[in-house]
């Protein structure tokens, strides 16, 4: 199995949700490749799992404020506030027979080049059940999985220089709740990599790619015009709409 | 009557149940930073809750979770029947 490697395309939070779908769906009907996509983003955005509600939590005077785009992921999990160089995110879409059947299992194991990527660059990190990816600092990034009948989607975004203070004014990380105290406990459990490392994100990129196409047979690839422009479509016309980001 | 009660799972994930109820429960919403396979079946999850009375017991109810077509991961029908009584009751 030979795996294509898309390291490029910079696209706004509601196409590269959109882009999700339309990939693993293109493989799950035989038409795409097993592929890793590296993203890049054009502004600062929550990317709110599924099954999450709305107002729960993101503080959405401040987000409208600044501006931040809200999107809803076609993958369950917890809300992410991402902002463009300052996280790292890819997505593997694979063959379903090439990933564990058990859920748990899978995050593992398909966690576990990027940590071992990490790893090699001397940042110590680990998978924490579900899926979450930790270092002894605190969270350092997560994962989400959808399921089609033959293909799968992982997406794993990872802090590398986020500005939690700012997550903090946007999330609304238990703040009815916590006291001050607990949210400087909740900030310390954001860990981001830089503080750790002495790496550009370019070369944590490089690595995690060195990684992989050691592990995986691997070959440089892009993403086709049309995924691309059908990614577009169903941007505007759910992943930009309030009916979807504000479903629930 | 509308009330809402949050479950924190052992897994970590939260779980949020909103019930709209006066005998019997009209209207559910189940959220959370849970994951569902097929997502689609959602629906199908927060209808399960909706038309059983307000003294409707946690085995009929995890019955009726259990009998959805779907794929509970980082909670499982115990904890969302849980949930639910506690926001009824």
């Amino acid at each position: 199995m030979t795996y294509r490697i898309i390291d490029d395309g910079t696209y706004s939070e509601p196409v590269q949700q959109a882009l999700e779908g339309v990939l693993v769906e293109r493989l799950d009907e035989g038409d795409l490749e097993p592929t890793v996509r590296f993203w890049y983003r054009e502004s600062p955005a929550v990317a709110l799992g599924r099954f999450q509600a709305y107002e729960d939590e993101v503080a959405v005077d401040y987000a409208d404020h600044r501006d931040i785009d809200i999107v809803r992921r076609l993958t369950g999990g917890g809300a992410m506030y991402v902002e463009p160089g300052a996280v790292i995110t890819y997505s593997l879409y694979l063959p379903r027979e090439a990933v564990p059947a058990d859920i748990e299992a899978s995050y593992a194991a398909l966690d576990q080049w990027a940590i071992d990527a990490l790893g090699s660059i001397g940042l110590e990190v680990s998978h924490e059940p579900l899926n979450d990816i930790t270092h002894p600092d605190g969270k350092i990034g997560g994962s989400a999985q959808l399921r089609k009948d033959d293909a799968v989607v992982h997406h794993t975004t990872m802090s590398y220089a986020l500005d939690t203070s700012e997550m903090l004014r946007v999330l609304r990380i238990g703040e009815e709740t916590v006291s001050d105290k607990a949210i400087e406990s909740a900030e310390k459990r954001v860990a981001v990599m830089r503080d750790h490392v002495d790496a550009s994100r370019e070369a944590i990129i490089a690595a995690l790619k060195d990684t992989f196409a050691e592990r995986f047979d691997a070959e440089p690839g892009s993403v086709p015009n049309e995924v691309i422009s059908e990614a577009r479509t169903r941007a505007s016309e759910t992943f930009a709409t309030e009916e979807w980001n504000r479903k629930l | 009557m509308h009330d809402s009660a949050t479950l924190k799972v052992p897994t970590g994930k939260l779980l949020e149940v909103e019930v709209t109820y006066d005998e019997r429960v009209t209207d559910a919403r189940v959220t959370g930073d849970f994951f569902l396979e097929p997502p689609e079946s959602h629906a199908a999850l927060e209808a399960a809750l909706e038309g059983h009375t307000t003294d409707v017991s946690r085995t009929t109810l995890v019955e009726a979770i259990q009998d959805v077509d779907a794929t509970c991961i980082g909670f499982d029908a115990e904890h969302l029947a849980d949930a639910t009584l506690e926001a009824i009751r």
